[in-house]
């Protein structure tokens, strides 16, 4: 079938369309659901700007086809703070400088969400490591490792911990 | 770009999938984790007419060992294998090369299958799965067979899979108890594709090795496992001799090509160190002088 319909869950919104089925689910993100914060870098899987986590593990959906994630649930950068309520991540990417352009961010927030879910508490050297998933072209990544350091910071504060 | 217009299936069972693949109707491409398919895709670099989507089909999404011989189904992701408690036991150098697989993102969907299908020269698994004398699953509609590494992989980005062949399953024999191992690629930063690799396996017993394996990857067409290099260390015991012959061997035994990124010469070279460095290596571990259990995070030295 050249066309399917589809049943996702985005950021807890159930949504129902007719698409193509060659549609790519960062498209399907952006132009179906108006979700434009989603990136489109490269189209090739090779920068990660398009990151999100599809059923909690992270996903580039430049790389996958939106029929194939019938069924299951995406989140996405809107998913995680609005502008005058930012996510510990968010707030921590501000203080620290963790973006210059702002492109590669929707998906270095992904990933990094997705980090923190499995380890709460990261060492610089696992936050380095997962950041090889994605490409950014002007923070030289330092920043980027110490606005993760700051976010793990503010969720132990808010925690209580 | 886009993809180009196809017809899209998503089978439900293995059986649906084998009868979809022998249905004679034009050109199509398995889907499980999309990571090699879908750049392919997005280029435009194929346009087969149909896109068969596998990646629902869960009896084949499984990673087991049962008496130290390990199957991998052909929906197991990258992420799935190196955490296998199996494999990090049984068969720790596919949890060192898995270092080099990509990136965690491309580990969470890719599939080794797909990897194996696909065989990059730069991808590191068709060499881990030679060294480990691994057996390739194959089904059709009307049977199945059972190739070795060596039958399975031609030459870059081509395999033996017949039209309407599918690899369903990639079983790991049970590897000796103890043997030493290492895995070295080489590239111009961490995490980019390799310029060359190198792997090796041996066993360890009153300071003489056997059963050794070495094969490289991307330093000539289809290399696999390199016999040459191999006869020169059996049932030796590995002096510093030995080392020059065996890395001598290796350097004349590869057929690198020129590219941008490195001039075969140096290729060349890196195939003598690297030759080096893994038995070096590989024999430490057997004879304990460094923890079995390699560890994952943390970068390259």
């Amino acid at each position: 079938m050249k066309e399917r319909d589809i049943n996702i869950t985005v950021n807890g919104r159930k949504a129902k369309k007719r698409i193509e089925s060659r549609m790519l689910l960062s498209d399907f993100i952006r132009h179906e659901l108006g979700l434009t914060g989603t990136h489109v870098g490269c189209e090739n899987g090779v920068c990660g700007a398009c990151t999100v986590l599809v059923d909690g593990t992270a996903v580039r959906s430049c790389c996958t086809l939106a029929v194939q994630t019938e069924g299951l649930q995406i989140e996405t950068i809107e998913s995680l703070g609005r502008v005058n309520k930012l996510s510990p991540l968010q707030q921590a990417f501000w203080e620290k400088h963790g973006l210059q352009c702002g492109f590669c961010t929707p998906g270095m927030l992904m990933i990094m969400t997705e980090l923190l879910r499995e380890n709460p508490n990261p060492d610089r050297s696992e936050i380095r490591e997962r950041l090889n998933d994605n490409l950014c072209r002007c923070t030289g990544y330092e920043d980027i490792i110490s606005s993760v350091e700051r976010a793990v910071e503010l969720m132990r504060t808010e925690q209580g911990i | 770009m886009k993809p180009p217009i196809f017809d899209y299936e998503q089978p439900t069972s293995l059986r649906e999938a084998l009868d979809s693949l022998s249905r004679n109707t034009g050109t199509y491409r398995l889907l499980a984790g999309g990571y090699s398919l879908m750049p392919l895709l997005n280029s435009r670099a194929i346009s087969p007419e149909r896109i068969i989507d596998i990646s629902r089909l869960s009896e084949l999404n499984y990673v087991t060992g049962e008496a130290g011989a390990i199957r991998i189904g052909a929906l197991a992701t990258h992420g799935q294998i190196m955490n296998s408690s199996a494999v990090i036991k049984e068969c720790p150098i596919v949890v060192e090369a898995y270092k080099h697989v990509g990136n965690h993102t491309i580990r969470n969907r890719g599939t080794l299958c797909g990897s194996l299908c696909f065989n990059d020269p730069t991808a590191e698994m068709p060499l881990i799965t030679s060294l480990l004398g691994a057996t390739f699953v194959i089904r059709s509609s009307w049977g199945s067979r059972t190739l070795s590494a060596n039958e399975f992989f031609k030459g870059p980005f081509k395999n033996s899979l017949m039209p309407n062949e599918m690899l369903v399953e990639v079983r790991i024999p049970r590897q000796q108890a103890g043997h030493g191992y290492s895995f070295i690629e080489i590239s111009q930063r961490y995490g980019d594709r390799g310029l060359a690799a190198a792997g090796c396996m041996l066993t360890l017993k009153y300071g003489v090795v056997s059963d050794v394996r070495i094969g490289f990857r991307n330093l000539g067409e289809g290399l696999g496992r390199v016999r040459a290099v191999e006869v020169e260390l059996e049932n030796k015991t590995v002096t510093a001799a030995v080392l020059d012959v065996a890395s001598d061997v290796a350097r004349r035994s590869v057929q690198p090509e020129t590219d941008m990124h490195a001039d075969a010469d140096y290729r060349r070279d890196v195939a003598a160190t690297l030759t080096k460095r893994v038995i070096e290596t590989a024999l430490a571990r057997a004879a304990g002088h460094t923890a079995h259990t390699p560890s994952f995070s943390g970068r390259l030295s």
